[in-house]
């Protein structure tokens, strides 16, 4: 039987804490005016806690637009973000990579740094690491690229010495499954 | 982009009309035979399109909030959708409160709003507001239209929307500019909304797991909400056969109440902070709970950490995302409650359970002894009139009119009371604003209920307090002849604020006392209605025979006990089994987390 406890999902202060990690959806949603603000509306009235998010439209066609969505949360509250961002009806479908296991993710990162003397070759011994690309050089300054796993992006940036950051971007995360299928059809 | 509906309809009939004309013509072939309004200047053209017909008729409310509220009470009293049309900025925004109601109680409105002209938004224009932006939580969804092409397929949309799944409040937002254009008509039937269908039937594996815990189930409890009404009157038939069948207890919600008859012997009373002993105590020592239509609301469960230790949860509900959001269930149904309820039947039946069911005479002999407890019970006085004593005479003398008996509220004592001690028997009878707790409901919801249902005997069981809130909409009953019923439990404070300072403030009557109260009976008759006043026992029946008896408008003002209390209560912060009843003369001990809850 199960206890008191492990029946309510917001505990208030006692009683053990589910565990939280990092999730990643997918949201396929019609590419209408104020798409953005209904979701992060709803996140943020819902008081979920959102890491990245990032939205464009992959088919042009029929305005479809593709949200990546990392946020962090305990097993029911993500089942539950899910069931209330279907319940927007803009929404075509959500999909839970992170529970489906074979998620490929990369988010990309736009670093500009001090490429001088002091920096230079510890930067080269770095990025050297790193799958990184030179967008922009002048002067003392260069600007890189990096894309990879965000973990992998975190650690990029912070080996990189903190003195020499002068800008930075990040782009949230992008995702699509290891597997041969679409999530969604890009034309027509 | 137009549709393929609407690019059929352009090559094959070219009707074109304003956009003004496609609003009225799409309101006629969606069935609208009334709705509520206030004209503006950004609506002027769908106005002056009303004034060319006679299909729909516009009642002409006194304030915006008041059109959203008797637009729930048409919709909820009637099963259709309640339309409301209003003008831009002030208009709309004035609608919010309304639009908020109906989303927390699921009442399906679909909310026309006037805009400014396209060109003009974004400019803090005369009257603009963001409607849509500002409408967007307190919506089920929202429409800015940006082109008369898809005008008609947008309001189409707008009542499938507001209509089926787990029901609520659509926006149609319609810049002045749109209702001008001309554009082809698209009838509904041409008109789809791809990303939205609701699913209606349960899984068939979760349907026969739930009859397997119901069929070994020694104490058994249903709960029932909100959603056994909005599924339809077939709903409340088949909940009643279920229930028959399975010989179990039931409770239902504050906002379920008539779904399943109140005076039936297996119906337990309301549940909740204010329910009823023997119900919340089922709650709570129950070994299965059958939840249909109804959400978990923290009015029902009390402490969720106490909430029914010890049971398995069925719960059926329409709206995926009320499953396990607040309570973990052990059978979650995403379903229509009338398609889950036919399905409940048909496997009970199939499976014969009734012939090898536990015996559930220890369970009835618990309940009975709880039923002992007398929790509804209170003081009576032989002068004073007490609030409760109020409710049960209204009741007893408006239970065999020949007519069919609508009853709104207001929030506060008076609505739990009128919960409590009206017995609702019928589904669709009983309108009240129960998730957002909205003072000022009653008395437009009573408006739209009599529009809906012109031979019914409509009365709003209002305080003094919350009357006052939307008051002005008396002009509107009178001006359509509307016989609706004010009676008012005037205590003279916002009595429940006034019950929770008393219990859990210290005695500190912060604001809650009203200082200067309007004479209510010359009230009504500044509007044209008829005012009564009782003061004592002696004259309530009398009171209330002159009310119903006379065809109009009433305000009846009823002078009860000022310090009354509502009990039994669960107080905030604690379980089901801790309710304070109202013969304890202890106080209720709340917790430092309780404190904090509302
Ligand atoms: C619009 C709104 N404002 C404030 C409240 C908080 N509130 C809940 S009950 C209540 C008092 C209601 O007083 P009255 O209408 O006289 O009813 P009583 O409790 O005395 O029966 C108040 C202020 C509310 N529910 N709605
Ligand atoms: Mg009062």
């Amino acid at each position: 039987m199960m206890t008191a406890e492990a029946q309510t999902h917001y505990p208030t202060t006692d009683g053990p804490k589910p565990k939280e990690r990092f999730y990643t959806l997918l949201v396929i949603v019609d590419n209408e005016i104020g798409m953005m603000s209904r979701i992060s509306g709803l996140l943020s009235a819902r008081g979920y806690n959102i890491q990245t998010v990032t939205a464009a439209e992959v088919n042009h066609a029929k305005h479809l637009s593709r949200i990546s969505i990392v946020t962090k949360a305990t097993p029911d509250v993500i089942d539950q973000i899910v069931a209330q961002l279907e319940k927007l009806i803009p929404v075509h479908f959500v999909r839970n990579l992170t529970d489906e296991g074979n998620a490929v993710e990369r988010e990309l990162a736009v670093i500009k740094l001090r490429y001088n003397e002091t920096y230079k070759e510890k930067i080269d011994a770095i990025a050297a690491g790193y799958n990184t690309r030179i967008l922009e050089q002048f002067e003392d300054v260069i600007i890189m690229e990096i894309s990879a796993a965000t973990a992998r992006v975190e650690e990029f940036i912070s080996s990189v010495p903190k003195r020499a950051i002068i800008d930075l971007s990040r782009s949230g995360v992008v995702a699509t499954t290891r597997d041969g299928k679409a999530i969604v059809k890009i034309e027509d | 982009m137009p549709s393929n509906a609407i690019k059929k309809q352009m090559t094959e009939k070219k009707e074109m009309l304003t956009g003004a004309q496609i609003v009225l013509r799409a309101l006629q072939d969606q069935g609208v035979d009334s709705l509520f309004g206030y004209p503006g200047g950004a609506v002027l053209p769908i106005y002056d399109e009303l004034f060319k017909q006679e299909s729909v008729r516009h009642i002409l409310v006194r304030h915006e909030q008041g059109a959203a509220h008797a637009a729930e009470g048409y919709a909820r009293s009637s099963g259709k959708v309640g339309v409301v049309l209003v003008t831009s900025g002030p208009g709309a925004t004035n609608t919010v409160t309304g639009l908020m109601d109906a989303l927390m109680d699921s009442i399906p409105l679909v909310c026309i709003t006037g805009q400014v002209p396209s060109h003009l938004i974004g400019s803090d224009a005369f009257q603009e507001a963001d409607t849509t932006g500002i409408t967007r939580s307190c919506t089920k969804h929202n429409f800015l239209v940006k082109d008369a092409k898809d005008l008609a397929e947008t309001i189409h949309k707008a009542f499938h929307i507001a209509r089926s799944g787990r029901p609520g409040p659509v926006v149609v937002d319609i810049p002045k500019d749109i209702q001008f254009a001309d554009a082809a008509y698209v009838s509904p039937e041409d008109v789809k909304v791809k990303t939205y269908n609701p699913v209606l039937k349960g899984d068939e594996n979760k349907i026969e797991a739930a009859i397997d815990l119901i069929a070994s189930a020694k104490k058994p409890v249903f709960y029932t909400g909100g959603g056994i009404i909005n599924a339809g009157p077939q709903a409340s038939k088949l909940l009643r056969a279920f229930v028959k069948k399975t010989g179990a207890p039931i409770t239902q919600t504050l906002m379920g109440l008539g779904a399943y008859p109140a005076d039936d012997a297996q119906f337990l009373g309301m549940l909740g902070m204010h329910g009823t002993y023997e119900a919340n105590m089922a709650m709570h020592d129950c070994d299965v709970m059958i939840a249909i239509g109804s959400r978990f609301d923290d009015r029902v469960t009390g402490n969720l950490k106490k909430f029914s230790p010890n049971s398995k949860k069925i719960h059926v509900d329409i709206d995926p995302s009320s499953i396990n959001k607040t309570v973990s269930v052990d059978v979650g149904i995403v379903a229509d409650a009338t398609s889950a309820l036919e399905d409940f039947i048909k496997v009970w039946d199939e499976k014969n359970v009734s012939a090898d069911q536990p015996d559930l005479s220890d369970w009835w002999d618990q309940i009975s002894k709880w039923r002992d407890v007398k929790s509804l019970s209170y003081e009576k006085h032989d002068t004073i009139i007490k609030p409760q004593f109020a409710i049960e005479r209204l009741y007893e003398k408006t239970k065999n009119l020949g007519k069919d008996v609508f009853v709104t509220t207001e929030v506060g004592q008076h609505q739990m009371w009128a919960a409590q001690h009206f017995h609702f028997n019928n589904p669709n009878r009983w309108m009240t604003s129960g998730g957002l707790g909205t003072m000022g409901y009653g008395l437009p919801a009573a408006i739209g209920a009599q529009i809906a249902n012109p031979g019914g005997f409509v009365v709003d069981i209002a305080g003094e307090a919350s009357i006052l809130m939307n008051i002005q909409e008396m002009s509107t009953a009178i001006q359509y002849r509307l016989p609706v019923k004010v009676f008012i439990i005037n205590n003279q404070w916002m009595g429940m604020v006034r019950q929770w300072q008393e219990l859990i403030h210290g005695e500190r009557y912060s604001q809650s006392y009203t200082e200067a109260l309007p004479d209510f009976v010359k009230l009504a008759e500044a509007y044209g209605g008829l005012g009564l006043r009782a003061e004592n026992v002696s004259q309530l029946d009398g009171v209330i025979d002159q009310m119903i008896a006379y065809d109009g408008p009433v305000i009846a003002d009823i002078c009860v006990d000022a310090k009354e209390n509502c009990f039994p209560m669960i107080p905030s912060g604690a379980a089901h089994c801790d309710m304070i009843l109202g013969t304890q003369s202890n106080r209720p001990e709340v917790t430092k987390e309780g404190l904090k809850m509302v």
